[in-house]
């Protein structure tokens, strides 16, 4: 215990270390004259220049629209991806059925399709909120499929000696047997869906942090550009890490070989 | 002291084949049990008899025959716990009850089994493997089964425990009236539990002993069948 807590300090503290050099680095350079302050402000004016946008309430506004757009279509294809992992488990025609549409889908990168979604939904949220369910439903859909087909034999025999029905049948065993693989869907399809949110508002978006970033480079605000990428950034990183913790500490109990 | 008791025999598989991969496991077979009592069937690893277990509690189906017993009516004891890791006990034995938690039910069941109520929020890890063996016994309890069928149950557990789990096992199957189907390659285990003792060589079945009220001696038992597996070996 004593000898993983020492290892998780060191890491933390050589990661802080390395932002910090960054940092350093970043200011070294911003100072030297070398490269323009339009091009490379300062991390002091970056700085400022986010405080001043967070108090006049703009960039609050910008990360509650990515993130809401995020949360809808992370949700919206977690409940899809699931649900259409079980029918394929459940009925093999259909599997067979989807397998080469959804393998043709899976390889066409989501922003390809934004040009199409834009003229079928228009730059709104709906074409955002698709994007989203474009990213993250493969990663999902294929961990679970792949979850629910490795439901032991020797779990299916006891379900089937205690002669249990459908329903508890998915949600004491199929389920838990296929929560290790869902799990690290669930984490690729965050950060595949977050990326591709991130692309679709720089291309096509009236709010959300690509478009912060979008707009400021189109009004020359070098400083305003970093700050939205910097956003995108820490917000990605906290999100995906809050995530790990939570998904750890619910699972910690029951499932130590995913909260591990 | 205990007393004995003749049992009546009730047909469970008919003429029974199964093979895998072209190669024949089971031929031919015809098996009755003991009402009541519990039946034991004897052989070495990999004859067949979990196989003929599994198609007599309808998990399997034979190639030819019939098992004449109903699915519904069985329930099983596997050779490992075969608890899901991720219940706590009170689920797992919920799951006997088709999902639905029934307290008392539960409690009543970790009676027969002597496990007491402390343990229901344990989960499958925090068990032992004595405990855990009794809370898959109190499982297949709980089904209220008419025939009980046990694969090995205390085969991967220590002596002591083992002893104190086959009279556990004994009494329960006489006070519950449970026919019971027991599979073992334990000879001293068979001749311990069983009213009626089969042993399994070359997919068939011969039936080697039936407990009487005549006194016998277990000795004399035991060197004729390992006579006769050594004989059909050579």
């Amino acid at each position: 215990m004593r000898i993983n807590k020492i290892k998780y300090d060191g890491r933390t503290r050589r990661g802080l270390l390395a932002l910090l050099l960054i940092l350093i680095g970043w200011q070294l350079l911003a100072s030297s004259g070398l490269v323009s302050v339009y091009l490379l402000p300062k991390p002091g004016t970056v700085l400022t220049t986010g405080i001043e946008m967070w108090r006049s309430g703009v960039l609050a506004e910008h990360i509650r629209a990515s993130l809401l757009r995020i949360a809808l279509g992370f949700a919206l294809s977690g409940l899809a991806g699931l649900l259409l992992a079980g029918l394929t488990i459940r009925f093999r025609a259909l599997d067979d059925y989807l397998a080469a549409p959804l393998a043709l889908l899976r390889m066409i990168p989501p922003l390809a399709v934004t040009p199409l979604l834009i003229l079928w939904l228009g730059i709104g949220s709906g074409t955002q909120l698709a994007i989203v369910i474009l990213a993250s439903f493969f990663p999902i859909f294929l961990s679970a499929r792949d979850g629910f087909s490795r439901v032991s034999e020797a779990h299916r025999e006891l379900a089937a000696s205690l002669n249990l029905p459908p329903l508890p049948y998915f949600t004491h065993i199929a389920l838990p047997s296929a929560l290790p693989s869902i799990v690290t869907g669930l984490r690729l399809a965050f950060s595949y869906s977050w990326r591709a949110l991130i692309g679709a508002e720089l291309i096509a978006a009236a709010s959300g942090l690509g478009y912060l970033v979008m707009n400021a480079q189109e009004m020359l605000r070098t400083d305003e550009v970093f700050v939205g990428i910097l956003c995108i950034g820490v917000l990605g990183w906290i999100l995906e890490a809050g995530f790990m913790r939570g998904t750890s500490r619910l699972l910690r109990r029951r499932f130590p070989e995913i909260a591990a | 002291m205990t007393t004995f008791t003749e049992h009546s025999l009730l047909p469970a598989l008919e003429g029974v084949s199964k093979s895998f991969g072209g190669q024949p496991v089971l031929r031919d077979l015809a098996l009755s049990l003991a009402e009541n009592g519990i039946t034991c069937l004897l052989g070495p690893s990999g004859c067949g008899k979990s196989t003929l277990l599994r198609i007599t509690a309808g998990l399997l189906p034979p190639d030819s025959g019939q098992t004449l017993l109903n699915a519904h009516d069985c329930a099983m004891v596997f050779q490992e716990p075969r608890l899901l890791p991720w219940l706590t006990v009170e689920e797992n034995l919920g799951l006997a009850l088709r999902g639905n938690k029934n307290a008392e039910q539960i409690l009543q069941a970790l009676k027969l089994v002597e496990l007491g109520p402390d343990i229901i929020n344990f989960l499958p890890r925090e068990l032992s493997g004595g405990m855990a063996q009794r809370v898959g016994i109190a499982r297949a309890l709980l089904r209220q089964p008419r025939f009980l069928i046990l694969d090995e149950p205390f085969a991967a557990i220590d002596a002591i425990t083992r002893g104190t789990l086959q009279k556990m096992l004994a009494a329960l199957i006489r006070a519950q009236k449970i026919t019971c189907l027991f599979v073992t390659h334990d000879l001293d285990e068979a001749l311990l539990l069983a009213d009626r003792l089969h042993v399994m060589r070359d997919g068939k079945l011969s039936l080697e002993f039936v407990k009487s009220a005549e006194p016998f001696s277990a000795a004399t038992v035991k060197e004729k069948i390992l006579a006769r597996l050594q004989n059909n070996q050579g």
